[in-house]
């Protein structure tokens, strides 16, 4: 680079006279001083911005740590920072942007920058420019935070790509991968080593063109009030938060909180690199991106949030985060290790004291004392301790299996096998293709991408459905397959000195040990044609999975050879391993109605705070398009009751009849397969065009399930209820789909999924329950448009089935955090054994609409599925001891169904 | 006296055209530091190990696709009618918290439904509530009714305080 041997001045906003000004004395100083780049002084000292002591060299001055950590003063008050700035290379580009790298099979580089950096987001037209091949800026100024967050950011991502190609190395070579990895084989041609996204091409939407790498922009200096950060992955945008309340304060100040913060970005690129699939010369891009975490708070987030805590850890080797702006003056600061000061009570690393689950759901140890009665602890960082200090607790014990000597390489080397795992278990849940592993990925052997052998997420059509909201990651799930990674690649290829048994302690410690078996021999749908499938309960599914194996090997040429021999049976866990964690099974989860005191259901339908809920859900991005015309906000009369027109929230205050405590407990409200067909031969959805082509219309009724309702009730029963066949209330889809694509009008498939709510009918001096199609078009002679999401805006969608009362798509399933022992959730949250308020979140609840035609005195019933965490019987068949497959999560087997009854009144 | 006066405006007049030139020089730099940026980044974005026979294509195409989805959206002038629904949806929606949105359409996609392909309009959601709190979203729209089919890609923010709820006990 020639840039020239007198002194720039390249900040974009100095005025000409001053420059020239500057340049004057720059040249005057300069003539008589030596024109060498010299070293950077030590931390302690401060260099004048002027000098030219990084000229060439990359170099600028940098917190290595945050002001609290560098000056080892805790109380410190203001950030005397210039004190303890160091001379780091920051970067040799020209500006404060640069692609990445990283080397696995061979190397390989984003198509674009990687990330760069900006001030604000009004300056986001050029980066900052180097000053003569150096980042001399004035500590302290906007261009000295920029210089800091791209120092850091690139530093965590040179760190990451380190440890990812160790880990890309460690489960794709060696030998001994005894299970098909998850990781991405091919990152270099499907650039997913970093954000990718496919290139459509604007002539033909079906076609994809190729890949394309994001670029993130990190924004150092980001007008957020109040004080936050956040990361878009719609826009690529990392914005470490400012502003003058506490102008002083940056978040990009603290290099922990850039870790964090990118270690949500990571978590996003490890979870979406098997949605881009590549065969020369084509491409296969998964329609929609993987996120951990969907609600304002569930378990995925929080896991989201420990393994971003661990992020910083990684990096730093420090097992506290944040104590800068968030410790400082927010008390926000977060723990990764039970020797913390930080923590209260009896939390040590000594057994049964460690931060386990579910008990530490709602711990937050900055709260004082007098404090808890008021504070809502349901936050996903909070809950998120309790697998940052696992991961920090695991990365400790695999330091054992290190061969360095010092404790800096020691920590790489852990550090390097926890990424792993983490790669491992995200890319298998994060698949929106639905396989989890290259090895049946059937786009890369040429096939069909939507057909073949899926395990995991359902299939490619409903994937972001169930890894999202049906079956997302919980503590369960995310454990099981880390806990099997940690088996195959860990004790048994890695660090055999790291047995199972010691990782199922130390998850047992955490009460993570949540599962009974790994759940290797996968169990999963293949769809040979649509329309016809292999499952686990044909004769021949175990020939037909054990056949995608050649030989006990696989090949293509894209990925190594190796003996991923089938499993004839999962890994069980030692029973003996499994001392705190508690499995409660799905029959204390209990809806009574009849508690004194306790209600059962609490509502809110006051029309300001439902406006505001759906506006906060619409800005968090949920889709909860409500049936204008039919159902809206301005129908609600905060009457505490449930009247037509109204959208209301419901939380059900589901009481844990057990003697401990259940975390993450889920409340469905979507459509399942619990109806029957009147008649199979009549399959039409009830339109008016279906009726006009005189095509028979369909009638469902509801299963009787649990005994209710009964057949009198209008209850569907099977004929041969041990050998359920298609279309029978005991044989659930295998695919979710709803509709016969292949008909030319709108016709159901025999299990196609309903909305949850029925209505109750009388007729000949008998109570029935029958559909809301049915009761629409006989009782209240009700049009198609003057349904709840009627065909004008559902179009080909529309079902009747949900014409009267409809829980919105962005707000049909809830989470609860945590009911403690022999309470109700309501008694969980407050305390108080009757209260007739409650406090909530937006994720406590579902939202439900009532059509403004139905007559006040209708009654309806509601079947919701619920189940949590620690249940032993909801995640796997209590029968057969196996986990349940991901079809089976359409039906009821793994849920506690909760009926719940109500009358629409005025 | 004169000829010392003289020596000062002389050498004034040498300091100011060395500051000048320099000036000059400075520009000129500027400018070829811009152009050598660009060189530089298209050399360090060219991957010192030719790929096999795979990826080649995809970059190359990329270009030309940018291009042309660049000028596809200059010339756009009226939003489509699923947009406009969209758009209103959105903010009669927000109302209530003063928040205002955007809508970017990113062009027509192909989704599977069973068997069957079906066309759907895929935007990005901009949602600025003030105070610097702006989420962004993709989408996946019905370009028939304006539906949203699907949402992903949502804004993560930290330390965002959860809305305070006053759920009363259901009179039955």
């Amino acid at each position: 680079m020639v840039y020239g041997r007198l002194i720039t001045f390249t900040k974009k906003t100095a005025k000409a006279p001053f420059t020239a000004l500057a340049m004057l004395l720059a040249f005057v100083s300069l003539a008589s001083s030596c024109q060498e780049a010299l070293e950077a002084p030590s931390s302690g000292k401060r260099d004048d911005s002027l000098n030219g002591n990084f000229y060439y060299t990359g170099k600028g001055y940098v917190y290595e740590s945050n002001p609290i950590i560098a000056s080892g003063y805790a109380n410190l008050s203001y950030p005397s920072m210039k004190d303890y700035v160091s001379a780091k290379v920051v970067t040799t580009n020209s500006y404060l942007e640069t692609p990445c790298f990283f080397q696995a099979n061979s190397l390989a580089t984003t198509t674009s920058d990687c990330f760069r950096v900006f001030n604000d987001v009004d300056s986001i037209s050029s980066p900052l420019q180097a000053n003569n091949g150096g980042w001399n800026y004035p500590i302290g100024s906007d261009e000295f935070y920029q210089i800091n967050s791209f120092y850091h950011v690139n530093k965590v991502l040179t760190r990451f790509y380190e440890a990812l190609a160790q880990a890309h190395s460690n489960v794709h070579y060696g030998g001994g991968n005894l299970i098909p990895p998850a990781t991405k084989f091919d990152m270099e041609n499907t650039l997913s080593f970093w954000l990718a996204k496919g290139l459509a091409d604007p002539s033909n939407p079906s076609s994809i063109l190729g890949v394309e790498n994001s670029t993130l922009n990190v924004f150092s200096k980001c007008y957020l009030d109040p004080f936050n950060a956040y990361y878009s992955p719609a826009e690529n945008k990392l914005c470490l938060g400012w502003n003058e309340q506490r102008p002083f304060l940056y978040a990009a100040q603290d290099p922990s909180v850039i870790y964090h913060e990118m270690g949500h970005v990571l978590v996003k690129v490890m979870m979406n690199q098997r949605n881009v699939s590549y065969r020369f010369p084509n491409y296969y891009v998964t329609p929609y991106k993987s996120e951990l975490g969907d609600l304002f708070y569930d378990e995925g987030k929080a896991i989201n949030e420990g393994i971003s805590d661990w992020f910083s850890y990684f990096i730093t080797g420090r097992s506290h985060f944040g104590e800068w702006a968030l410790g400082r003056f927010f008390k926000a600061s977060r723990a990764m290790t039970e020797d913390d000061g930080i923590h209260k009570g009896l939390v040590s690393k000594l057994p049964g004291e460690r931060l386990s689950y579910p008990h530490y759901v709602y711990y937050n140890p900055n709260q004082e004392e007098g404090e808890s009665e008021d504070a809502n602890n349901e936050d996903a960082h909070y809950a998120g301790q309790i697998v940052s200090h696992y991961l920090v607790s695991l990365t400790e014990e695999l330091k054992s299996c290190s061969a360095a000597s010092d404790s800096e390489a020691r920590h790489k080397d852990a550090g390097n096998l926890v990424l792993m795992l983490l790669n491992e278990t995200l890319a298998e849940l994060g698949d929106m293709s639905a396989k989890g592993t290259d090895v049946f990925d059937q786009f890369r052997q040429g096939l069909d991408p939507d057909m073949g052998a899926f395990f995991v997420n359902l299939n490619s059509q409903e994937s972001y459905r169930w890894g999202h909201q049906v079956n997302p990651p919980n503590f369960r799930k995310f454990f099981q397959t880390f806990a099997k990674n940690i088996h195959y690649k860990i004790s048994s290829k890695l660090c055999p000195s790291f047995s199972t048994d010691e990782s199922e302690q130390l998850l047992d410690e955490y009460g993570l040990l949540l599962f009974n078996e790994y759940g290797d021999m996968k169990k999963g749908v293949a769809f040979t044609d649509m329309g016809t499938y292999v499952d686990k309960t044909l004769t021949d599914y175990a020939s037909y999975f054990y056949g995608l194996y050649t030989s006990c090997a696989f090949w293509n040429p894209y990925t190594p050879v190796d003996n991923y021999c089938p499993l004839y049976s999962s890994t069980q866990i030692n029973e003996l391993n499994r001392r705190n964690t508690v499995l409660v099974s799905k029959d204390y989860l209990e809806f009574p109605t009849d508690r004194d005191g306790v209600s059962p259901v609490y509502i809110l339908d006051s029309r300001p705070e439902i406006e505001k809920l759906l506006a906060t859900l619409t800005f968090e991005g949920k889709n909860v398009q409500t049936s204008e015309g039919s159902a809206g906000a301005e129908y609600n009369n905060n009457n505490i009751k449930i009247s037509p027109g109204e959208i209301v929230g419901l939380t059900l205050n589901l009481f844990n009849n057990s003697n401990s405590p259940i975390g993450g407990v889920q409340i469905l409200a979507n459509d399942w397969d619990h109806m029957k067909l009147h008649d199979q031969n009549d399959m039409y959805v009830n339109r008016t065009e279906n009726r006009n082509a005189g095509l028979d219309t369909a009638t469902w009724a509801p299963c009787k399930i649990n005994g209710w309702p009964t057949e009198n009730e209008n209850g569907m029963i099977d004929d041969v209820p041990s050998s359920p066949v298609e279309g029978d209330c005991g044989f659930t889809s295998r695919d979710n789909f709803v509709m016969d694509e292949n008909s030319a009008q709108p016709k159901y498939l025999k299990d196609a999924p309903q909305p949850i709510c029925m209505v109750q009918y009388s007729s000949d001096n008998e109570t029935q329950w029958v559909s809301q199609d049915f009761y629409r078009r006989t009782v209240l002679g009700l049009d198609a448009d003057q349904c709840l999401n009627s065909p004008s805006y559902s179009g080909d969608d529309f079902n009747p089935n949900e014409c009267l009362i409809r829980f919105l798509p962005g707000a049909e399933h809830a989470m609860l955090g945590k009911i403690d022992p022999q309470k109700a959730w309501s008694e969980t949250l407050t305390d108080a054994s009757s209260a007739s308020k409650l406090t909530v979140q937006q994720n406590n609840l579902t939202l439900m609409e009532v059509n403004k035609r139905i007559s006040p005195g209708t009654s309806f019933a509601c079947r919701f599925r619920a189940r949590f965490t620690n249940c032993s019987d909801c995640f796997q068949d209590p029968d057969s001891g196996e986990d349940y497959a991901d079809y089976e999560m359409i039906g009821e087997k793994p849920f506690k169904v909760i009926d719940f009854k109500f009358t629409v009144v005025n | 006296m004169k000829s010392k006066r003289n020596k000062i405006t002389l050498f004034l007049a040498c300091l100011c055209a060395v500051v000048y030139l320099s000036s000059k020089m400075n520009t000129s730099k500027r400018l070829s530091i811009k152009t050598h940026k660009h060189q530089n980044n298209s050399k360090s974005h060219t991957p010192k190990f030719a790929p096999k026979d795979e990826r080649a294509p995809a970059s190359v195409d990329s270009k030309s696709v940018k291009k042309s989805a660049k000028k596809e959206t200059s010339v756009k002038s009226e939003p489509a009618k699923w947009e406009k629904t969209m758009s209103a949806r959105l903010e009669r929606k927000l109302a209530s918290i003063g928040a205002s949105s955007k809508v970017k359409a990113l062009g027509p996609r192909e989704i599977k439904k069973g068997d069957k392909k079906i066309l759907a309009e895929h935007v990005m959601v901009s949602i600025d509530r003030g105070q610097g709190a702006v989420s962004s979203y993709e989408a996946l729209v019905d370009p028939k009714t304006g539906r949203v089919l699907q949402t992903w890609n949502r804004t993560h923010f930290e330390g965002a305080k959860p809305l305070a709820l006053t759920m009363r006990a259901l009179k039955q």
